[in-house]
């Protein structure tokens, strides 16, 4: 496998970009997906928000100076595409994001490309009471064990702040799933 | 020195409970993961193999093309001035219809476009134009070909 650096060196020569974002696309494509997926719930949004963020990458490697890793910057073009989406989307409709929120639950039942127990809707109706910040935290710390160091960079917050978070929003979804 | 006697001696301390609390918080989350690992999601078929994005052709905006549409935006808009200048400086005659063909010919006979151009733009942004080294007659042509009076009129 490529190591980043290289991958980085070859996405900033035109010459060899386009193979090189191929790469790119191969190797973040499926953890992306899944990161996004979570967020905006269905697969169609997430489909779109993918599309987006590669897009958005292509566009603007030229500005990554190297400051982070290539996997935190496309994490956290992924997480603001998936968040502008959603924003987008509950204004198109004339309806609140919590509203938005509510209808793509509701939807996950009849959703074909949701085939999670009983337990696991349950834990997306916990997950989607949380605050945005508490929702991200929760899935990339309890899904994807992404390191705090790491979702510090994404998120830009301070990893005792995410820490702290990620606590609470446990503590929350247990009290969700005790109640309901 | 025993491990307990070196425990004693050091002067760090926790929050109240700290332990407690930690102990607690981890096996939420266990209790919790060994209920739910997963989040019940699933694409379609193949979906991920076959994922791939239509790239953006990397369109080079090359400093002459920028700067010629800089240019033709700078065009465009002395054009509506000229028109805007042109019906408010006109003779209003009840009932009467200026055809389009006649505003052209106007614009291109009968108005004095150096003393129009001066009226409309300030020193700085002659200046500006003037570094390209354009001349009116040039102007004029791109206005007449890159621009019809219908559109520039409703803008």
């Amino acid at each position: 496998m490529q190591n980043e650096a290289k991958l980085l060196s070859q996405l900033k020569f035109d010459d060899s970009k386009e193979l090189a974002f191929k790469t790119l696309i191969k190797r973040y494509k499926e953890n992306l997906y899944w990161h996004i997926r979570k967020i905006v719930i269905s697969h169609d949004d997430a489909d779109d928000v993918l599309q987006n963020t590669f897009v958005k990458v292509f566009k603007n490697i030229d500005k990554f100076n190297g400051d982070s890793k290539l996997y935190t910057w496309m994490y956290r073009i992924a997480t603001n595409e998936s968040i502008t989406f959603l924003n987008s989307k509950a204004r198109r409709n004339k309806v609140s994001n919590e509203t938005l929120n509510e209808n793509a639950l509701q939807n996950l039942v009849t959703d074909v490309y949701f085939d999670g127990d009983e337990i696991q809707l349950k834990l997306q109706k916990a997950i989607a009471q949380l605050p945005r910040i508490q929702q991200l935290v929760f899935n990339m710390r309890y899904f994807d064990n992404i390191k705090y160091r790491d979702m510090s960079v994404i998120l830009e917050t301070s990893e005792g702040a995410l820490k702290a978070s990620y606590h609470i929003a446990v503590k929350k979804i247990k009290t969700y799933l005790i109640d309901h | 020195m025993s491990l307990n006697k070196i425990y004693k001696k050091i002067p760090f301390k926790v929050p109240k409970d700290y332990f407690e609390s930690f102990y607690a918080d981890f096996f939420i989350e266990q209790e919790l993961k060994n209920k739910v690992q997963k989040t019940g999601f699933k694409t379609p078929e193949g979906y991920l193999n076959n994922f791939n994005v239509s790239i953006p052709k990397t369109s080079k905006v090359t400093n002459s093309r920028k700067l010629n549409k800089k240019y033709s935006f700078y065009l465009s808009g002395i054009a509506a001035v000229l028109i805007l200048l042109f019906m408010f400086s006109m003779p209003k005659k009840d009932n009467e219809k200026i055809s389009l063909e006649s505003l052209e010919n106007y614009l291109l006979n009968e108005v004095d476009q150096s003393e129009l151009l001066s009226n409309i733009l300030t020193m700085d942004e002659l200046n500006d134009l003037s570094m390209f080294n354009f001349s009116y007659s040039e102007i004029e042509s791109f206005i007449l070909q890159n621009a019809s009076v219908e559109t520039l009129l409703i803008d």
